[in-house]
């Protein structure tokens, strides 16, 4: 695999991380339910995720590039299969609205370990950390900015539920609305 | 706050990193995701509510 071609897949990758940010926010928004503490800090590792194939569009892929998405994609694994712990138990509705039969934790568990996969099958093609870096094409820095966007629209929106305290373990309003 | 926080640090990582500070995006990353680990074992030690 050449180093266009591993462009190629971390602009996907970064495309797949801004739709996971976007249908959140998106639930969030249209169905007004709020995303607990565990829930933001998935949508964090999820961030977290994207920094590493960032540093591949804009110097070319390297496996410290890599490895900071596994750690971030461990966090997320992390946090995301402690939330299902918390709603394993028979009679157990979850948190929030399941999407396509899951919860969004679930999903999320599913992702980061896909997430993992998906990078050491990259990661297993050497030519792509030999070849000198080019100019990152347009469609990777749109893809880019559209994650930095969503990240600032993360931050924005998460002050807006918590105000400045420790956000509540079962949200219901925006704190910082009211003056929180 | 906390998470707000977070998403600032990795919003700043990746800023860095796009404008040419690669080791200042790597130093802000790590530095976020230990906050982020730290932050995580904060929530998940709090006390459970059962929904049913």
């Amino acid at each position: 695999m050449t180093a266009r071609a591993a462009i190629l897949l971390n602009a996907l990758s970064l495309y797949a991380v801004a739709l996971v940010l976007l249908l959140a926010l998106f639930f969030q928004l249209a169905w007004y339910e709020l995303p607990c503490p565990l829930c933001l800090l998935q949508r964090v590792a999820f961030v977290a995720l994207a920094v590493g194939p960032i540093l591949n569009i804009r110097y070319g892929p390297r496996p410290s590039h890599y490895a900071l998405s596994v750690l971030a994609a461990l966090v997320g694994i992390m946090v995301s299969v402690r939330q299902v712990m918390l709603h394993i138990l028979p009679g157990d509705k979850g948190y929030g609205s399941p999407i396509m039969g899951l919860h969004y934790y679930t999903w999320a568990a599913l992702f980061f370990v896909l997430a993992i996969a998906l990078i050491a099958l990259v990661m297993l093609f050497d030519r792509q950390f030999a070849d000198d870096p080019s100019p990152p094409p347009a469609y990777a820095k749109i893809a880019v900015w559209l994650v930095i966007l969503i990240t600032a629209a993360n931050a924005a929106s998460t002050l807006l539920e918590c105000g400045f305290a420790v956000c509540p373990e079962d949200p219901v309003r925006y704190l910082f609305l009211l003056g929180g | 706050v906390d998470q707000t926080v977070l998403f600032i640090f990795f919003l700043t990582a990746m800023l860095a990193g796009w404008f040419g500070g690669r080791r200042a995006a790597m130093t802000l990353f790590g530095i976020a995701l230990v906050f982020s680990v730290a932050d995580f074992f904060h929530h998940a030690t709090s006390a459970l509510t059962l929904s049913f």
